[in-house]
């Protein structure tokens, strides 16, 4: 979902961004593709195994998109607060 | 289990003095001008740091009925009761969207709920009202099920018997809550959410590295879950279930985790915790942080396959037709019994934190949306407090009602409906922060037939064990897969919205009067149209 209002973000960041947020729904919603017990990892069935993982790197890829964020240029621009943080 | 356990019960009660000890004191703690005040009491002063908010979301969202709810779903049916990782996982990127939006436009105009933003962006009240009421609605037995939690460790801890005996230790210690919401408000909640969250994380982190040693490893815990779940149940002629999906419920998986997390954000004590934040980035910080929450709740989930393991444990809890028994019954037989009083208080104060933040919530709806909105436009900040602190003690005595005088099963049956219905409010709430286009009688009439669809079609789900209600799944009209009614009813409440947006548009029908303006969407703290000083009147 585009930010309507925002200031203009580099399109390719925004690509970037739309992506790291839009990844862990294909990933998550693909359910076929993971309902399997081999290869297992430390005992734990594929099945978890990479839904656990995936809750990491969701994180990940969200405090991403957040860094990415706060790297828009535009002094003077109504989204400025992003790149104050406190 | 037939006598009460002295040292669990002893250590259960500590705790639970503790929190009530915190609660009290934190009516002083980042005290501001004056209590009487819906920033003050109703949002904490809208002031909490990444830190505070990381703690107070965390102890709101994983509730300690989830701690008990979740484990027990996958130790009755394997990989299908798994669905809320995914669902808390995904969770996140919507909130990274949506909330740093909700907290600017809220923290310009002064909203302190969902519906005080849908008023205000839609100019209506009557929708204002449609999504507090869903809010109040939803809420209720939400409170009514954490009482619930409390129970289950009750009954393991050997607190049982009849009448008055068994439920005095729920009715004290929900009158503590209910004291020191009042007293507090939301600091309450905030402060003891810190107690809360050290004693889960020391008991699930002990959990999951200790009793695999004493089970055979996790290799062997799964693989005897297999073998259990995939027994023939007699009475079904069915297996129970399996540790992975299958063909029949990959959709059923899928459509409750992206359902449920279409929720997440908008029920109204997850808005209470996002805008108590003090500053808009707060928010996206706590959407990468909150996750952690998630994979304690995915490994929690695997207690359930620890009990299954256990056969002690799945005997006792199958003889006792009680899956909800599984963790707490886990526990009690193999932590001594100090560790295990740990655990249980950890559940107990897993309860006290949501329910404390679900009250204010609901009651911060009505005063907003119910009194103030339609009988007492005129009301002040500190007659605004007063009636919220009066409504969160009704809320709780009603959830109290709800759980003694009525079969458990009626809570748990309206917590199912409660989520169906929260996510009827998304179109107007959470797209409605990105668009104005839609008309506001279509968002009323889509929700409207969302959430009759929803009951409905909810109602008519039986299960082995219930006629009705059975459970959140159904079959999707066209698709011919069983899937989340939720989702199916939040489709049909889009396509009802659209059409109806397009035909009132074309009709020329009045549309309301939009307070806001893109600007306020991306304002923070420090910019000058903010009003969250106590002393300018909100409204």
């Amino acid at each position: 979902m585009p930010n309507k209002a925002a200031p203009p973000t580099r399109p390719l960041v925004r690509v970037v961004i739309a992506v790291l947020l839009i990844a862990p729904f294909v990933i998550y919603l693909a359910v076929p593709s993971y309902a399997k017990i081999k290869p297992r990892l430390a005992g734990f069935p594929f099945f978890y195994w990479w839904q656990l993982v995936w809750v990491i790197l969701t994180a990940a890829f969200i405090g991403l998109a957040y860094a990415l964020t706060r790297r828009r240029t535009g002094g003077s621009s109504p989204d400025r607060a992003d790149e104050k943080g406190e | 289990m037939d006598h009460v356990n002295g040292v669990e019960l002893a250590v259960f009660v500590f705790f639970l003095l503790l929190v009530t000890v915190v609660g009290f004191a934190a009516a002083r703690w980042r005290r501001g001008q004056t209590l009487l005040h819906l920033d003050e009491w109703g949002l904490g002063g809208r002031s909490f740091g990444t830190f505070v908010t990381w703690f107070l979301l965390g102890g709101d969202l994983y509730t300690a009925y989830t701690f008990i709810a979740v484990p027990a779903a996958v130790f009755a049916s394997g990989a299908m009761g798994f669905w809320s990782l995914p669902y808390a996982a995904i969770a996140y990127p919507i909130v990274f969207l949506i909330g740093p939006r909700l907290w600017s436009v809220s923290h310009v105009h002064g909203y302190v709920t969902p519906a005080d933003f849908v008023r205000g962006r839609f100019g209506s009240k009557s929708l204002g009202l449609a999504v507090a009421v869903t809010g109040i609605l939803a809420m209720m037995p939400y409170i009514a099920l954490q009482l619930v939690g409390i129970q289950a460790v009750l009954t393991v801890m050997g607190v049982k018997g009849s009448g008055l005996a068994r439920d005095l230790p729920l009715f004290i210690a929900f009158a503590l809550l209910a004291a020191y919401t009042y007293t507090s408000g939301l600091r309450a909640p905030a402060l003891i959410a810190f107690v809360k969250d050290a004693l889960i994380y020391l008991v699930i982190i002990v959990a999951i590295l200790y009793i695999p040693t004493k089970l055979g490893g996790w290799g062997h815990i799964f693989d005897s879950a297999q073998a259990s779940l995939t027994k023939v149940n007699p009475a079904t002629h069915k297996p129970g279930g399996s540790i992975v999906t299958s063909d029949l419920n990959h959709w059923a998986y899928g459509t409750l985790a992206l359902g449920s997390s279409l929720a997440l954000f908008i029920y109204p004590h997850t808005v209470t915790g996002a805008l108590a934040a003090g500053r808009r980035n707060v928010i996206r910080r706590n959407a990468a942080l909150l996750p952690a929450y998630s994979l304690l709740l995915g490994l929690l989930a695997l207690l359930g396959y620890m009990a299954l393991a256990k056969p002690d444990v799945a005997a006792a809890v199958k003889a006792a037709k009680n899956p909800q028994l599984a963790v707490p019954t886990l526990f009690d037989h193999v932590f001594p019994s100090w560790f295990t009083g740990v655990a249980f208080a950890a559940i107990g104060v897993g309860a006290l934190v949501p329910a404390a933040i679900m009250s204010i919530a609901a009651s911060n709806l009505f005063t907003r949306n119910v009194y103030k909105a339609f009988f007492r436009p005129e009301a002040s900040p500190a007659e605004e407090t007063r009636v919220s602190q009066f409504v969160s003690l009704l809320v709780k005595v009603g959830a109290l009602i709800f759980v003694l005088a009525f079969d458990k099963s009626l809570a748990i049956n309206l917590q199912l409906l409660g989520g169906i219905w929260i996510v009827q409010t998304f179109p107007s709430l959470a797209i409605g922060l990105f668009t104005r286009w839609f008309h506001r009688w279509a968002l009323l009439a889509g929700w409207a037939v969302a959430m009759v669809y929803g009951t409905v079609t909810a109602y008519r789900q039986s299960s082995p064990t219930q006629k009705h209600f059975g459970q959140p799944i159904a079959d999707i009209p066209l698709i011919h897969h069983t899937g989340y009614i939720a989702l199916t009813a939040f489709v049909l409440n889009m396509l009802v919205v659209v059409v109806l947006t397009v035909l009132l548009r074309a009709l020329k029908v009045a549309d309301g009067v939009d307070e806001t303006s893109p600007a306020d969407f991306l304002a923070d703290a420090d910019d000058a149209r903010v009003r969250d000083l106590p002393e300018v009147t909100t409204g």
